[in-house]
């Protein structure tokens, strides 16, 4: 209770400050011609995504089998999404040992704090953190390398993020509240994608965006939410890039 | 722990600090706190938010890696309610490191910190200490191994630390030569 | 002004909450939600390296465990928490922790097992879920705004686990029954009443109010009364299995004392060591710390009784590093130049790789130049 109250607040605060569009670089930049692009081959990594509720009392619990859902879903959507870009070929992930496990499994620990972290300061860190758009150096290392003899593969595609549903409780108590003049938003979805270069552990490629399209844990859902995410590769609103999305 | 929890309550303090000030891109030159009565000069390049007499400055963002300077009083330095005690610029710097890290133990994320080397370290021409800690994420990031870089040293005006931390992994060896640098030009004044 | 607002936020849902209408969910789905939490909880723990990593220790607990629950079939877990202060706890999946800093309290297996009693009564008496589903629709004030102060590693706990403490009533019924399963097991009840005897003394000693998550726990006071009834009214005699007990927990005793040493409680290390008479049931070298304990707290007389623990350690723990490095500082702050030098030289000579190296050479090289004066 301790921590999920606090969390609870947190989300709140957030969610309520997402309503708020932020994006929309006015000086976008516009994405290179995509003539004939040799397509980037890429392991894409198991999706990382909970669906939580926020009960009446605020407390926030993980719903296990709609998290199940969700992921099975959204990772069949990405491969989907990936193949209809024609931007990507998408290769198996190899064969690792515990202890390569163990190293992937810190890294992409890293990535998800970095991606995150620098989704948050561009987005809500003010100016100085936007020039990040023109100069995005974010990296997680060198240490995923193994990855590109043992598979042939160039890069990671990570798709990670979550979605707070409200119980009818919290529903209730949004009417109840709202009467008193206290607005406790109802939830809210976050997600990013990312690509890493495994030679270098560069992230090449990130977007973030809240909200889903539809339910997530249902193909159709699932699919719409990822051509949103990734269909526009290399567009990104985070990064100010422009472009046309793939039909 | 559930992952959102996590990001989010990063995401909301990097929010509400950026919305209670500014930040600023560090300056070429040293700046000086006059309320914490000190100088430096910060690494270039990066992004400084001053509160009081701290400063918190970044590269890639503070829920992944920042560097901090801070000035607090000597009265009630150390501890939390009834046993608070003071700092005092006589202290033995091994003494006052430990019970700087005992400060830090508490706060989120850095319950794990562990001193993996101290030695002492001369601070603006006065006799301080310079340790080295790993720690491991708690409350954000799954465990991910932190190491830290601290210095400290106490005069009549108060008790100063200069705290470094990054993850393991890539970024604390990409940056900590640039924050030697910049606690090389550190004056309490 | 964070706080403001989230007290106010929260506190405002909480006391709301007594008219909103119960959770859709049933108990079967809000139970498997509690575990599979308990599980991540378990796991982020688990990771985090804040274990106290001991297989032939938790092997040990376990086997007292397994004693007490023999029913249990492997549900009941045991692992010991690295942390300094007096607790113990159950989460809903069935693990237990302890702390190292309970490990150092306690003197015999007969103690402990009243402890472990009491935490896996919790889990058997279905405690966590009754409390947690109840809190899901009434959370108590307290609890609320504790949460808007700050959440730490174990702040997720509080929802999946006795951490925070069960209600008096569920307490007092994990009293009972802890206590009915250490009579059966054939250990001596009259361990369980001391052990919060000692408790108390500690907390009057530190002038410490009850702890948070002692709160909602029947005051430490009535749980003695409440033992000692039960004591007498259980057969006489039992085990205490002293001795195997301080074998098997020592290394985790010492190393729960040398983090107190770390935090500088020295007012918590002299009560424990001199007051409690714990020093006796500690290897020789603890002395140490007890000298330490003496420096920190630094009260009347304490200068001189640090000094007198010092060279008592010295004698009774000759190899032992860190009394060397200790009294070295303490001769050299008082004027000892010679008496401090070839103490800090056989700090270096035993620790070559200490932590500290550089401060015990800066001390033996000011000491060389200011004896060549």
């Amino acid at each position: 209770m301790t921590f999920r109250a606090v969390g609870a607040l947190r989300v709140a605060i957030l969610s309520a400050c997402l309503i708020i569009p932020t994006i929309c670089a006015s000086k976008a930049k516009e994405a290179e011609p995509v003539a004939a692009v040799t397509p980037l081959r890429v392991l894409v990594l198991p999706v990382d995504f909970d669906v939580l509720e926020m009960s009446a009392a605020g407390m926030v619990e993980p719903v296990p089998a709609e998290t199940v859902q969700a992921e099975e879903a959204l990772s069949g959507a990405t491969l989907r999404v990936l193949r209809h870009t024609n931007k990507f070929q998408i290769i198996d992930m190899p064969a690792m040992s515990d202890a390569e496990k163990e190293v992937l499994k810190e890294h992409l620990a890293l990535y998800k704090l970095t991606a995150y972290n620098a989704a948050q300061m561009i987005r809500l860190g003010g100016p100085t953190w936007k020039a990040k758009q023109k100069n995005f150096d974010y990296s997680i290392g060198d240490g995923l390398k193994f990855l590109v003899e043992r598979s042939g593969a160039d890069a990671a595609v990570v798709v990670a993020g979550a979605q707070l549903n409200s119980s009818g409780g919290r529903i209730a108590m949004f009417i109840l509240m709202a009467a008193a003049g206290v607005a406790i938003p109802l939830g809210g979805a976050q997600g990013s994608a990312g690509i890493i270069d495994l030679k270098t552990g560069n992230i090449q490629w990130l977007e973030e965006r809240s909200g889903t399209k539809g339910d997530i844990k249902d193909k159709k859902g699932a699919e719409q939410t990822m051509m949103n995410m990734i269909g526009g590769y290399p567009a990104s609103t985070l990064l100010g890039i422009k472009g046309t999305k793939t039909k | 722990m559930t992952r959102i929890l996590k990001l989010t309550a990063g995401a909301t303090m990097l929010m509400l600090l950026g919305c209670a000030t500014t930040w600023q891109p560090t300056k070429s030159q040293a700046i000086a706190n006059s309320g914490g009565k000190y100088s430096i000069q910060l690494p270039a390049g990066w992004n400084v938010l001053t509160f009081g007499t701290t400063q918190m400055v970044s590269r890639y963002g503070m829920g992944l890696q920042q560097f901090t300077v801070g000035q607090t009083k000597n009265k009630g330095a150390f501890g939390f309610g009834k046993e608070k005690s003071n700092a005092s610029p006589d202290m033995d710097p091994r003494d006052l490191c430990t019970k700087v890290v005992a400060n830090m133990k508490v706060q989120p994320n850095h319950e794990t910190l562990e001193i993996t080397s101290v030695a002492p370290a001369m601070l603006g021409g006065r006799a301080g200490f310079r340790a080295e800690l790993t720690s491991k994420r708690t409350f954000q990031a799954d465990g991910i191994r932190y190491k830290h870089l601290l210095y400290g040293v106490v005069t009549p005006n108060g008790l100063y630390t200069l705290h470094y931390e990054a993850p393991l992994l890539y970024y604390f060896d990409k940056d900590v030569a640039e924050v030697e640098k910049s606690v090389s030009t550190f004056k309490p004044m | 002004m964070i706080r403001a607002r989230a007290l106010s936020l929260l506190a405002a849902g909480a006391l709301a909450c007594a008219s909103i209408p119960a959770s859709a969910l049933n108990e079967e789905e809000q139970r498997a939600r509690i575990i599979y939490e308990a599980d991540e909880a378990t796991h982020t723990i688990d990771e985090l390296g804040i274990l106290y990593a001991d297989p032939v220790l938790d092997a040990y607990l376990q086997g007292i465990v397994d004693k007490l629950f023999p029913e249990s079939g492997g549900k009941l877990v045991i692992r010991v928490f690295k942390a300094t202060s007096f607790n113990a706890f159950a989460m809903s999946n069935g693990r237990l922790y302890i702390h190292t800093g309970t490990l150092l309290r306690l003197k015999d297996e007969a103690e402990l097992a009243s402890v472990l009693g009491h935490e896996g009564s919790h889990v058997y008496d279905d405690h966590i879920y009754r409390t947690v589903s109840s809190a899901k629709i009434t959370m108590p004030i307290l609890t609320v705004l504790g949460t808007a102060l700050g959440a730490g590693a174990l702040g997720q706990l509080a929802g999946v686990s006795s951490i925070m403490g069960m209600s008096r009533a569920h307490e007092r019924e994990a009293d009972i029954h802890g206590f009915q399963r250490l009579a059966k097991a054939g250990y001596d009840t009259s361990g369980a009443p001391e052990t919060f005897r000692r408790l108390l003394r500690e907390l009057e000693a530190l002038n410490v109010k009850q702890p948070m998550f002692f709160a909602s726990h029947p005051a430490v006071s009535d749980r003695i009364a409440n033992y000692m009834a039960m004591s007498k009214q259980a057969p006489p005699g039992g085990s205490r299995f002293a001795d195997e007990y301080l074998v098997q927990t020592a290394s985790a005793r010492v190393a729960a004392l040398d983090a107190i040493l770390r935090e500088g409680n020295g007012k918590l290390l002299v009560h424990l060591l001199e007051r409690e008479d714990l020093l006796a049931t500690l290897p020789p070298f603890c002395r140490f710390h007890l000298a330490e304990g003496f420096r920190l707290r630094n009260a009347e007389g304490d200068r001189d009784k640090a000094l007198t623990a010092y060279r008592e350690a010295l004698a009774a723990a000759p190899d032992y590093a860190p009394t060397y490095a200790a009294l070295g500082k303490r001769l050299m702050h008082d004027g000892d130049k010679a008496g401090a030098l070839p103490l800090l030289r056989k700090y270096l000579e035993l620790e070559p790789d200490s932590v500290e190296k550089g401060f015990i050479e800066l001390y033996i090289t000011t000491l060389e130049k200011e004896s060549a004066q």
